[in-house]
């Protein structure tokens, strides 16, 4: 019998795992993990072509948008 | 038995409470991801 399962079923056992991953170095790892993920697919997605949410014209620029309204509603300018 | 694989240092307890934290905190992570990528398809949908 394993006293020191708290709960049952396949993850019982997981806390187990901070006796052999430091936690410190651990939470360090996925921080910097994550940051460099993270920033690596917003570069990559803003130097794709049509990806990139600066110029994809979605949604239509708020000029252009308000230049349709005006030509819509008759205006001259 | 366990106690062979102990390479950090940590009592079964204080191994506990970390994970006690660390789970929900990465269940967290993964909510919060899960609703920017949603949240980002409905507006811009790559797919």
């Amino acid at each position: 019998m394993n006293t020191m399962m708290t709960k049952t079923g396949p993850q019982a056992g997981m806390w187990q795992i901070w006796k052999i991953l430091d936690p410190a170095r651990t939470l360090w790892a996925l921080t910097w993990f994550l940051i460099v993920l993270g920033l690596l697919i917003h570069v990559l997605l803003l130097k794709s072509d049509d990806l990139n949410w600066h110029t994809d014209g979605r949604p239509i620029p708020f000029k252009d948008a308000a230049a349709y309204k005006r030509a819509q509603a008759g205006l001259p300018y | 038995m366990a106690e062979k694989y102990n390479l950090t240092g940590l009592t079964d307890e204080e191994a506990k409470e970390f994970h006690s934290i660390f789970m929900p905190s990465m269940y967290g992570w993964f909510t919060l991801v899960v609703m920017a990528h949603v949240l980002t398809h409905l507006r811009f949908p790559w797919i």
